[in-house]
């Protein structure tokens, strides 16, 4: 009765065009509507700036306007929900919008895929329960779990330089959770039997790690190979984003389930494997991205972000080349702006002080008045971590770009799972600021609140739920009084959004922790308290820096006579995906300074993997080309006076960097 | 994949008792049998409430559908249970997130659960209804649109099929045409290009005709006018200076195309007309229209390339006659298996109270639901054996399938019992049809592979609760009962040591290994469960009734058969009194015979139906009439023991002992 035909046979201009009225999008080129137009297995590599997710936005709206099927599906996979949003966004009132959002299809992470379809039913035909898939609860479980032992197991680990937290599940066989090299001892040592014995009672109780859903996913497909075959006939079509992140853990298990040799199975993979910055990022060698096979790959080298002058500085630095001419800037310049003046600025070895002032009042001569009154102006290193230890005049110096800045702070990536009561109020009241509806912000207070109230009964009371605030209506209904103190604690967090406050937070707590007891069952120890509901300095400081409301953190305001520029001071990982008006890249150290490793590159001496022998030196190439295409206007770099060379030399290197196309400025 | 199986908690009738309700089922015909209220709508309505139907008909719990005990407390929750077996690659990739992988299988799981809330005046809703997956509802919650998937087609019982397929806003017609294939075919209409003939227009798609028409419409000089006369004329003049309305008069217009389609399908409707003429008869009676709605149905059903093909229908029997009820049976047990991969074989579940359904249905389709529990039918589940099956599918006739309706069974061996057993039991205050006790006449073979088949293989599901009594013939002649029928000469004959007789005689059981009593226990060897064998005391029905007492009533009623033809002939040579007058005379003489010998008696009496002189059906309804007249005391006491236990078994209860059976007892 189905077909084993793909599920969509042709898409022709009149799809494109309608797309493009929907969407409005203009100068759609060949390489672009070649993509759209695909219906075969086959890789995108797409440069920065490109529109990619744009495309597959598009790609998906004619898609799912062409789909015959109520019961197979599209399945679209990336590592952040970046393409469900954008679909929210780009198609949020439309029908096709709301189609691809729902059943049959499936737009999520690849983590919330393998988690859903395989881990989770493996789990439960197992008979195994689904407490909580998080590292710090799971790694705390396990603690307990070890008892007395616990301070024997560390002390054994520490020499071993093993963190507990860092152990995982090898094995689906929960009786066997450790391999022995994991612990680099024997299986029958006592330490390793009461680490394993721990993981073994920790995992029966259904607390499991993020990665460990991956061994479960592995296992169901090893105990049900049909699995593989079901989901081939629910996701005909598959589009995996981002796809130069995706880890060997994860393109393994891709792999199993979506095989791209298969003739009725449509696997489009999309990316820049020039820019992959990730750790954990080398691809198995069975399944390269891009697909190094004739036809089986497209390639767009024009970027919509920046003109052809930032295109030519940046083209080098990629590792793998973009299409036969190089990567492109088609950005339309307005008639009257002029070009910008990309600028190499060169610091004395150990003083970095000039070098965010001169940047900053570089760009405001440079760019348009116009242009800087929405301009994001950004600096950019490769390491931030802050290193007290390596002072001006050490030869490592300026190793991270907190020596350019020394009030710069590492800032919890906003992706990563709270850890602290606090964090999920915080994120949850910037939810709703950011989104405007409260539904996420409420349910991010009440899984924050389950989780409390799993802390208090110090065993998993509550399931994981996927609607937390109709569980907790449910388990309060019988108790009007903590039911109402639970609505008004949302009214007060979410509708009002009281700033959170040292004077206030005790109150908030206190109300916090009653409507967990309550929910549990459980009433709250009291003698020691609970890490989870501690307040560490950050958050203090956190707390300061709201009531202060001045410049957001790791922001340098300059102000010259009439105008002001705030510079936002950053890791390259923390800008990927973002678009700036102007970037700096500020040389840091890692076995070796950044730009004096690539500064061949940046000469023009050589061209993409020229020369690169190891797998640092391709990451500096790819964090480089990540950073150096960012900008629509302004490209600069910081470099150390010595890293140009001295003498003859310098001055050589001067003349080949100006040829290329950068202005040069002495600090 | 099919509903393989449905477990119902704290549902109307059905409570949460160990083990609770469970209902398997086989792909195919599913018919639900058993009387009023055990349960049987209640099982289909636990399948609707859970996957939805078809039908836009909306689903509201109600407080009546929670469970109340025995003690009055109201259940909290009512869960709902269906699991799905069998699913094609097709359909566990449709519901790959939800599947329970078990040991040998890939099912899923549908867990139906509705909380009740406590009752607020300001609350609306009674209960939260939670759609979860996975044996005990730890999976991911279903997808209403994945659940779409899952809705059955509905049809309700005393369904008014002629409103079901009338015109009108969703109707049923418009959503069969809406998915038939090949609906959307057509040219699309250009008001720029006008069809030019008939030819041309007849290429418009069905949504290009209606805006042809529109199109049409819209041009009618007498619209046209109208709209003209009422803006000029009107409004122009009701309108304050500056300001600027126009009317307009169109067609009404759906939005989009799917719209419009929609619009024009829900405007047909289905007639009936007579095939040879072609020409429409007018209104057709109910039934036809039901069969012409159930026709929509299943070719709904079997169009759709993804949904769950299941069909419940409650009452198929309802408005139609017997051979048409015979009729659809068979077409729906053929759509069952359809092996044509354009139309999918279609589960049907059914509820009926029609024996004359429940006789065309194979056994193995069978449920019977007794006492909020589930009995199938199916090899394996009960006692029968292939054999059994073979047979019982051969002679389970309209009348014998009464007894899954019945709330006790009498099954007995031939006609005379079936014609006496009601009248006696009238007149021990027991009257059958008040207690709901069916007889099923096996006509002399197979009693005991009837009895069967409501005894189950494996106990730990319970068994049916329904009282089955077989009352079956002990065959063992008195004695001296083989020389007054000629079947020997004497006691010394040598057909007595012949292998090839048939008949018995007490004499058989006193000497060898053999006796009364074995012969009794193997006569009711079956017995168990429900299930009873009351065996006759010594040979047969006519003959015990004799020797308990009715003698002369026996011997009367069996001169009355002998003489039948005479007396209800069309010349009637005789009159009944004439007959009568002279059986008593005879029996008087046959007494004084016998001397104080019963035995000779009887047989002697016996001998008119051995030697086929009376017909023991006839004479049955002669010796009915003749009971009919009796005290109902005194024949009490006349009546063989095993005639009274039977019929207290079936009823239920044990008759009261009042002074005179236990009189009656004393002098038997």
């Amino acid at each position: 009765m189905l077909s084993m035909k793909p599920a969509i046979e042709v898409i022709d201009n009149a799809d494109i065009e309608w797309v493009a009225g929907l969407m409005g999008l203009h100068s759609l080129d060949e390489p672009r509507r070649a993509f759209l137009k695909s219906t075969q297995t086959i890789d995108l590599s797409a440069c920065p700036g490109s529109g990619k997710t744009t495309l597959v936005v598009a790609k998906l709206a004619i898609l799912a306007r062409k789909w015959p099927s109520m019961a197979r599906g599209i399945c679209v996979l990336s590592h952040t929900n970046v393409a469900r949003e954008e679909i929210q966004k780009r198609l949020g009132g439309t029908e096709i919008g709301r189609k691809l959002l729902g059943y049959p299809h499936y737009i999520d992470t690849i983590h919330s895929f393998v988690s859903q379809f395989l881990a989770r039913p493996w789990l439960l035909s197992s008979d195994y329960p689904v407490t909580a898939i998080d590292n710090d609860i799971t790694t705390n479980v396990r603690l307990r779990h070890l008892g007395s032992q616990r301070r024997k197991v560390l002390t054994a680990l520490n020499p071993k330089h093993i963190e507990f937290s860092s152990l995982r599940l090898r094995s689906a066989d929960f009786s066997t959770p450790l391999e022995s090299t994991q612990l680099k001892m024997k299986p029958t040592a006592p330490t390793f039997l009461a680490v394993a014995e721990a993981m073994q009672k920790a995992a029966e109780q259904g607390y499991y790690c993020y990665d460990e859903i991956f061994t479960f996913g592995g296992a169901l497909l090893d105990e049900h190979p049909e699995v593989a075959e079901s989901l081939v006939r629910r996701f005909p079509v598959v589009l995996i984003d981002e796809m130069q992140d995706t880890s060997q853990l994860q393109s393994e298990i891709l792999r199993r389930v979506f095989p791209r040799d298969r003739a009725e199975l449509c696997v489009q993979r999309v990316g820049d494997a020039n820019q992959a910055i990730y750790e954990g990022d080398k691809s198995p060698v069975s399944d390269v991205f891009p697909d190094p096979t004739d036809g089986r790959s497209l390639t767009i080298g024009s970027s919509f972000r920046f003109d052809q002058s930032i295109a030519s500085l940046a083209t080098g630095l990629a590792i793998i080349p973009v299409g036969a001419d190089g990567l492109q800037g088609i950005r339309n310049r307005k008639p009257a702006e002029p070009p910008c003046r990309h600028t190499v600025f060169i610091f004395p070895d150990g003083d970095t002080s000039q070098v965010l002032s001169a940047y900053a009042r570089h760009a405001l001569s440079t760019l348009d008045p116009m242009v800087l009154t929405k301009a994001r102006v950004a600096a950019v290193g490769s390491v931030h971590q802050l290193r007290p230890e390596i002072a001006p005049g050490h030869k490592h110096f300026p190793a991270s770009v907190s020596h350019y800045w020394q009030d710069y702070k590492i800032t919890s990536l906003a992706s990563a799972r709270p850890t602290h009561l606090i964090e999920y109020v915080h994120s949850a009241q910037a939810i709703v600021i950011d989104k405007g509806n409260l539904c996420d912000g409420v349910n991010g207070v009440a899984e924050g609140i389950i989780r409390l109230a799993n802390t208090l009964a110090e065993r998993p009371v509550l399931r994981a739920f996927s609607r937390p605030h109709r569980l907790l209506e449910r388990l309060l209904a019988d108790n009007a009084a903590t039911l109402g103190v639970y609505r008004s604690m949302l009214r007060r967090l979410l509708v009002d959004r009281e700033v959170m406050s040292l004077a206030l937070w005790p109150g908030i707590s206190r109300d916090l922790i009653a409507i967990a007891e309550v929910a549990s069952g459980c009433s709250s120890p009291g003698s020691s308290p609970d890490p989870f509901l501690e307040l560490t300095a950050e958050h203090k400081s956190s707390f300061e820096l709201k009531v202060r409301a001045e410049t957001p953190p790791n922001t340098y305001r300059f102000q010259d006579a009439e105008q002001t520029v705030d510079v936002r001071i950053g890791s390259i990982h923390s800008v990927k995906g973002q678009t700036h008006t102007a970037t700096l890249v500020l040389d840091t150290y890692n076995n070796g300074h950044h730009m004096e490793r690539i500064l061949p590159w940046l000469l023009g001496d050589r061209v993409g993997d020229q020369g690169v022998s190891s797998d640092l030196a391709a990451k500096r190439l790819r964090l480089a080309y990540v950073a150096m295409t960012r900008p629509t206007h302004l490209l600069c770099l910081a470099l150390r006076r010595s890293s140009i060379g001295k003498g003859c030399e310098y001055e050589a290197n001067k003349e080949k960097l100006v040829a290329n196309g950068w202005n040069f400025i002495e600090l | 994949m099919y509903l393989s199986e449905i477990t119902i908690n704290n549902f109307r009738q059905f409570g949460s008792d160990a083990p609770g309700f469970t209902l398997r089922l086989q792909p195919g015909v599913t018919a639900l049998v058993g009387e009023n209220d055990t349960g049987k709508s209640a099982v289909v309505d636990a399948v609707r409430y859970a996957l939805l139907t078809r039908d836009v008909d909306y689903i509201k719990v109600r407080p009546d559908d929670f469970h109340i005990a025995a003690d009055g407390t109201i259940a909290r929750e009512i869960t709902i249970r269906c699991r799905f077996s069998d699913l094609s690659t097709a359909e566990s990739g449709a519901f790959v997130e939800y599947l329970t992988r078990e040991q040998d299988e890939t099912s899923l799981y549908v867990l139906w659960e509705a909380r009740r809330l406590e009752e607020s005046p300001i609350r609306r809703r009674l209960a939260e209804v939670t759609v979860r997956t996975g044996p005990t509802g730890l999976g991911p919650v279903l997808d209403p649109a994945a659940r779409q998937h899952l809705s059955a087609a509905y049809l309700k019982p005393l369904r008014d099929a002629e409103r079901e397929m009338a015109p009108g806003p969703g109707s049923r017609l418009s959503q069969v045409l809406g998915s038939f294939p090949g609906i959307t075919d057509g040219e699309a209409f250009d008001a720029g290009k006008l069809p030019e003939d008939a030819a041309e227009a007849a290429k418009l798609s069905l949504a290009g005709m209606t805006d042809y028409l529109r199109h049409l419409v819209n041009q009618h000089h007498a619209v046209a006018n109208a709209q003209e006369s009422l803006n000029d004329d009107y409004l122009t003049r009701l309108v304050l200076s500056g300001e600027s309305l126009q009317g307009q008069i169109s067609f009404a217009e759906g939005g989009n195309e799917k719209a419009r389609l929609r619009q024009i399908l829900e405007r047909l409707q289905l007639d009936l007309l007579e095939g040879a003429s072609g020409q429409s008869r007018g209104r057709y009676g109910l039934g036809s229209n039901n069969l012409l709605y159930m026709a929509c149905e299943l070719l709904l059903l079997s169009k759709d390339p993804e949904g769950l093909p299941l069909l419940l229908i409650e009452e198929p029997e309802a408005h139609l006659h017997p051979q048409r009820q015979l009729r659809l049976m068979e077409f729906l047990a053929q759509r069952a298996q359809s092996k044509d991969p354009a139309s999918r074989p279609v589960q049907v579940l059914v509820t009926t109270h029609s024996p004359n359904l429940a006789s065309k249905i194979p056994l193995k389709n069978l449920v019977l639901i007794d006492k909020q529990r589930a009995y199938s039918l199916a090899p394996g589940q009960t006692n029968l054996s292939t054999s059994d099956y073979r047979f019982l599918e051969r002679f389970l006739d309209s009348t014998k399938a009464n007894l899954f309706f019945a709330r006790g069974v009498l099954v007995v061996e031939g006609d005379a019992e079936a014609i006496l057993m009601p009248t006696i039991a009238n007149k021990l205050d027991r009257d059958l049809t008040k207690y709901g006790v069916s007889i099923v006449n096996v006509g002399g073979t197979g009693l005991r592979r009837y009895a069967k088949i409501l005894q189950r293989h494996d106990l730990s599901g319970g068994y049916p609760s329904i009282p089955v009594a077989c009352m079956t013939d002990m065959d063992v002649m008195p004695d001296c009962a083989p020389q007054i029928l000629d079947l020997v000469a004497d006691d010394t004959d040598a057909k007595w040591m012949s292998p090839k007789r048939r008949w018995k005689a007490v004499r058989d059981f006193t000497s060898g290994k053999q006796t009364l009593d074995g012969r009794k226990a193997d006569l009711s060897r079956d017995d168990g469960q429900s299930v009873k064998t009351f065996v006759s005391d010594a040979w047969t029905f006519e003959y015990d009734l004799a020797f308990a007492g009715l003698a002369k009533e026996v011997y009367v009623a069996a001169s009355l058969a002998a003489k039948d033809d005479h007396l209800t002939g069309v010349t009637k040579l005789m009159s009944r009194e004439e007959v009568e007058a002279a059986a008593l005379a005879e029996f008087e003489q046959m007494q004084t015979a016998a001397g104080r010998d019963n035995e000779v008696l009887c047989t002697n009496i016996y001998s008119l139906f051995a030697s086929r002189t009376a017909s023991k059906a006839v004479a049955a309804q002669y010796l009915a009439e003749l009971l009919e007249k009796r005290n109902a005391k005194e024949l009490r006491t006349a009546l063989p023991a095993y005639v009274v236990e039977a019929i207290e078994y079936a009823t239920g209860s044990p008759l009261p002992k009042d002074d005179a059976s236990a009189e009656g007892g004393a002098s038997a």
